[in-house]
């Protein structure tokens, strides 16, 4: 159970309800990690217009969003993130083997193409990140781009983080489906 | 040396993004060195630098807290730049000099308990493994918002350490490296 009451529209004192409609605004479905972080009103809103940039802004295209997302998930054991994001991962055309391959730390199986993203983000990760790494992003993305990916990787960190230290619930009906060791 | 270009003017930003240095001026009177670089996405540094903004003045983080745990995240990440720059304002800003030694070496002899729960909490968070106790008593002193932003604080500073090194910022002119890195 979470260690924070799930707060809505109405938990709020009237002077932080446009912190609920700031952190609705971007999202439809999966937002109850907002709803724990909103116990702290405007950083929630912040975090969240930080994350609809990263969602609707970055043009980051989508499979490539996700095999980081999904990477991040597996090297911090994040079952949560990992379990909302594999089905979504799928549907965004990330191919089943890979999504195996991360969730076994197989990364040697990947593809050169989703190598250079998840080999990107555990070196992020590890606080470690090489020329070669860089280079090989920022040539194949641009510089820009290759920003955005770094602050996606601590972006998707910082939302792991929260979902364990406030022990954010799974959606309902939902089987965890990352091995955690 | 950095692996962008840094954006040292307002007006080396096209047009359309000059409000986000205007954002970040605005949160921090001025745009450091490490936003510079990180205007080469200017939207996303000034939404980056605005959950940053609203956690430097949690009414329950104070400085001297803020500090202790800048130093325990970048301890636990080998982050050389985010070490060196905060460990005399942390020393200025009233924590104690056997902490900070302690938290470098990570020997935690002589820590009080409420030095030591947030050294505990960098330390469980970022290892994704935050215990009952630690939780609990970090609740205990900050109340709920002070323990969300405690958390959100160390998800913060993990991001922007994370970034100086993918980016290569450089070090501050004169700054000596303060951190044993294995």
């Amino acid at each position: 159970m979470a260690r924070l009451p799930y707060l809505a529209l109405d938990d709020l004192p009237p002077a932080d309800r446009h912190a609920w409609e700031r952190i609705k605004r971007g999202r439809e479905g999966a937002f109850s990690i907002y709803r724990l972080m909103l116990n702290s009103p405007e950083a929630a809103a912040r975090v969240a217009e930080a994350g609809d940039y990263l969602v609707f802004h970055a043009g980051f295209p989508p499979m490539e969003r996700e095999l980081v997302i999904l990477t991040v998930a597996r090297e911090l054991n994040c079952q949560h993130e990992w379990t909302i994001h594999q089905p979504m991962a799928l549907q965004r055309g990330v191919r089943p083997q890979a999504i195996e391959a991360i969730k076994s730390r197989r990364y040697e199986t990947l593809a050169p193409q989703e190598a250079l993203y998840a080999d990107f983000t555990r070196q992020v990760l590890k606080n470690n990140v090489t020329d070669a790494a860089w280079n090989a992003l920022a040539q194949a993305v641009g510089q820009r781009t290759a920003v955005d990916y770094t602050l996606v990787i601590g972006f998707t960190a910082l939302i792991c983080y929260c979902m364990d230290a406030f022990r954010a619930d799974l959606p309902p009906g939902t089987q965890p489906l990352l091995p955690i060791p | 040396m950095a692996r962008l270009p840094y954006i040292t003017r307002r007006d080396d930003l096209p047009p359309e993004n000059r409000d986000a240095w205007d954002r970040i001026q605005a949160g921090r009177g001025q745009v450091y060195r490490n936003f510079q670089l990180m205007l080469n996405s200017p939207e996303l540094a000034a939404r980056v630098c605005a959950v940053g903004d609203v956690l430097l003045h949690s009414p329950t983080l104070d400085k001297p807290l803020r500090e202790l745990i800048m130093l325990a995240v970048a301890r636990e990440l080998n982050s050389q730049y985010e070490w060196s720059v905060h460990e005399a304002p942390a020393l200025a800003s009233g924590v104690r000099d056997h902490v900070i030694q302690g938290i470098k070496h990570r020997a935690y002899k002589g820590f009080l308990p409420k030095e030591k729960v947030f050294v505990d909490l960098a330390r469980e968070v970022l290892g994704s493994r935050l215990s009952d106790g630690t939780w609990l008593a970090v609740e205990h002193l900050l109340g709920r918002q002070g323990a969300v932003d405690a958390v959100l604080f160390i998800g913060q500073v993990a991001l922007i350490s994370r970034f100086h090194d993918a980016v290569q910022l450089d070090p501050d002119p004169g700054m000596q490296p303060l951190l044993p890195i294995p």
